[in-house]
């Protein structure tokens, strides 16, 4: 599906210059998009945009042949992955990686096997059973990697998503065989 | 000096005064429930009496039902006011404002203002006088010295709403928004964000919270004797009558009564404690 | 925007609720007589403040005595409470749970419960109706707040800052005064705003231990109130929240939300 974004515009209220302005960018289905730029420089707020956290001044977001402005978040099909892991703390592994499916209402058995195989792909079998903080932060990171990647979203956002994940499992199968489009940054 | 030193001296005060009045204090209205202090023979005839008339049972359940439905209507009140002020509005600063100056009135004077304002000859009974809603004061409906303790839990509503949202607000503020936005990513509503992710991680706070507030609204004693009805009386106020009887033969049933509610607010403690202490670790709240 | 509507329409309701209650209180302290079914007075007056201010009402006294205590019991907290906050929050020992359980007991155990005990035992010592003993008895259900918001504020604090004062050639004393009391300083205030309400507004400790004799404010007000006089009532109740408002206000800059969570950060 392809991510299109024309002339979007967004100023934080508050602060003075426009954090985006007239920024377009087009992403193909199935390619892997990366947002470079200094720190602070609105990566993260570009992929909220896009997620439906903020809403643009100006501009429009396209994905497929529909527009998500005006969408909630959770009507999007666009899963993001934070900056920061932001595990659930009330829940364990598996219940963290399960929360999408679970929201769409799928058979508990269909989500245990779901999650099971999920947690395998992300290196983190055995495991589900812990809690967030039991977990070291790069394992955090590929928890809350995986939790979006089980809903197999429309458009994967990552923020940051290396920070935290070892070599090792940055060349894992996870990360490098997603039949969504990603946006990575 | 070795920690262990260090620690007595830091805690040697607080444990002798505050430690030593409480602990006296129980043990003494123990022994005096059990009339062993002086030592006369000791016995349970003091229990047999409280737990034995009609009066007392009366007592404990009017009380009982002040503490519950106070605190679950404040908690219900204080989350939805917690989330109000989070979100942005005109006028924001100022409720939030108001919600931390009600936190400094005095209870006696809530009591007093809504006993003025809600009586039968109250404020609220004059203007539905002008409305021509009622013709004599005794037409409007009773809310205060009433049987349901309308006007009691009125007033603990008023008073532990903003306690209970402060808290709530301060827990919001170190949760963030982070949590209800992923949870919106992985196809949550906003209902389903604030149910499976934003509650659960509340609710140790709330909880606690309540816990205080009930506690609270069970012992206290000068708002239901300002707003209660004469029969049955809130516990407290049966307990103090009966503690300063003329008839002293009903002291040791005073001090039954208190080591009753003694019982109920440990198992209170410990439930709190389970809530907002950590099993390990050096932080202390 | 429809949404802000509502908001701000809620937070209108919650504003009125909020102040609702001290209405009344206002129009009777200015009333000469409200009788039913008047809206408002028809007459007004000044004779329930003059009263009230005079030597006659014994207010004033009851005003000066109120904050005597609720300010020695506040300072006698931290000079207990400190030290024992300092304990809790830096260290980790056997039998922690143990005190921060019996130090937190008289803020959740009903005030039914101890206030008997406690009247036999201050009969005992012999400071039954003496403002000392009064005193002494507040420490009681204002400590576990004192104690609270310090163990939290130890809880994060660098002991390293000390140790670096002290090899910058600083005594023990001077360490406290130049580095300790300004880090915990807003803490600090924040428990003693705490404390000072809640020693403020204590109604029947002071009545037990006081046996009578010790007048503060709430019980006042009470008899006033209880002898009918509505007016008189009225204006010792505004006087009653004054100090309240004034300290939360002067303090509002340091008190924020994050202060009352310390208080009971479950
Ligand atoms: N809620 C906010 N209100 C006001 N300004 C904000 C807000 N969030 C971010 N900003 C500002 O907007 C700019 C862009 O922020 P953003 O988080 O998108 O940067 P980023 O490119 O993701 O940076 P980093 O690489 O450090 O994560 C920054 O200057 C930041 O200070
Ligand atoms: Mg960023």
């Amino acid at each position: 599906m392809r991510l299109e974004l024309q002339g979007l515009r967004l100023a934080y209220p508050g602060a003075g210059l426009a954090t985006i302005s007239d920024l377009d960018l087009v992403a193909e289905k199935g390619s892997l998009t990366a947002l470079l730029g200094p720190s602070g420089s609105g990566k993260t707020t570009v992929m909220k945009l896009i997620a439906g956290h903020l809403s643009p001044d100006a501009g429009d977001i396209r994905l497929g042949d529909r527009s998500l402005l005006g969408l909630p978040p959770e009507k999007r099909r666009v899963a993001m992955v934070f900056q920061d892991p932001l595990l659930f703390p009330h829940l364990t592994l598996a219940g963290n990686v399960g929360f999408g499916l679970r929201l769409r209402g799928l058979p508990p058995a269909r989500i245990a096997a779901d999650v099971e195989a999920m947690l395998a792909r992300v290196q983190l079998a055995g495991l589900g059973d812990r809690r967030p903080h039991q977990l070291s932060g790069g394992q955090q990171q590929r928890a809350a990697l995986a939790r979006a990647l089980v809903l197999r979203p429309d458009l994967l956002l990552l923020d940051e998503p290396s920070v935290g994940v070892d070599p090792l499992s940055r060349r894992s199968p996870a990360l490098t065989r997603a039949s969504a489009t990603r946006c990575a940054a | 000096m070795t920690d262990r030193t260090r620690i007595l001296l830091l805690l040697g005060p607080a444990l002798v005064l505050v430690g030593g009045m409480v602990l006296s204090a129980l043990g003494l209205a123990l022994l005096r429930s059990l009339h062993l202090f002086p030592v006369v023979a000791p016995d349970l005839s003091a229990y047999a009496t409280v737990l034995g008339s009609p009066g007392f049972l009366a007592s404990l359940a009017l009380s009982v039902w002040i503490a519950t439905v106070s605190t679950a209507l404040a908690a219900a009140l204080a989350l939805a006011l917690a989330l109000l002020l989070r979100r942005g509005f005109p006028g924001r600063g100022m409720v939030a404002v108001l919600v931390q100056l009600n936190l400094t009135v005095p209870h006696v004077v809530g009591a007093i203002g809504l006993l003025y304002l809600v009586s039968q000859s109250g404020a609220f009974a004059r203007l539905a006088h002008a409305a021509g809603l009622i013709a004599r004061p005794g037409e409007f409906p009773a809310l205060t010295h009433d049987p349901y303790a309308i006007g009691i839990i009125l007033t603990y509503i008023w008073k532990e709403v903003p306690f209970i949202t402060l808290i709530l607000l301060a827990k919001l503020q170190t949760l963030g928004e982070g949590h209800e936005q992923v949870a919106r990513s992985l196809g949550a509503t906003r209902w389903q964000a604030f149910r499976h992710v934003l509650l659960p991680q509340l609710a140790p706070a709330l909880a606690a919270a309540s816990a205080l507030v009930f506690a609270f609204a069970f012992g206290a004693y000068e708002i239901p004797l300002i707003l209660g009805a004469h029969a049955p009386e809130a516990l407290p106020v049966a307990a103090w009558r009966a503690f300063t009887d003329v008839d002293l033969t009903r002291r040791p049933q005073a001090f039954a009564i208190s080591v009753l509610v003694a019982g109920l607010g440990i198992a209170l403690l410990l439930l709190y404690a389970r809530l907002t202490l950590p099993q390990r670790g050096r932080h202390a709240g | 925007m429809r949404a802000e509507t509502w908001r701000l329409l809620a937070g209108v309701l919650v504003a009125l609720a909020l102040v609702l209650p001290l209405v009344p209180l206002a129009i009777w302290s200015g009333a000469h007589g409200w009788r039913y079914p008047d809206l408002l007075p028809q007459q007004w007056s000044g004779k329930a403040w003059t009263l009230a201010l005079s030597d006659r009402g014994g207010v004033v006294e009851s005003l000066g005595l109120t904050l005597t205590i609720a300010i020695a019991t506040t300072a006698l907290a931290a000079l207990v409470g400190v030290p024992a906050g300092r304990a809790l929050g830096l260290y980790d020992f056997r039998g922690k749970r143990l005190i921060l359980l019996l130090l937190l007991a008289p803020a959740i155990l009903p005030g039914i419960a101890l206030v008997l005990g406690l009247h036999d035992l201050f009969l005992r010592l012999g400071l039954v109706g003496t403002t000392g003993g009064v005193i002494l008895a507040h420490l009681v259900p204002v400590l576990p707040y004192m104690t609270l918001v310090m163990a939290a504020v130890f809880a994060g604090f660098d002991t390293r800052i000390e140790a670096q004062a002290r090899s910058l050639g600083a005594g023990p004393l001077r360490t406290f005064a130049t580095v300790t009391l300004p880090v915990i300083l807003p803490g600090l205030l924040t428990g003693a705003l705490f404390a000072f309400l809640v020693s403020w507004s204590q109604y029947l400790l002071t009545l037990a231990i006081g046996g009578g004799r010790v007048q503060t404010l709430p019980l006042v007000l009470y008899s006033y109130a209880a002898a009918g006089r509505n007016d008189v009532a009225g204006a010792i109740a505004l006087i009653y929240i004054l100090p309240g408002l004034a300290i939360l206000l002067f303090t509002a800059s340091r008190v924020t939300g994050r202060g009352f969570g310390a208080v009971l950060r479950p």
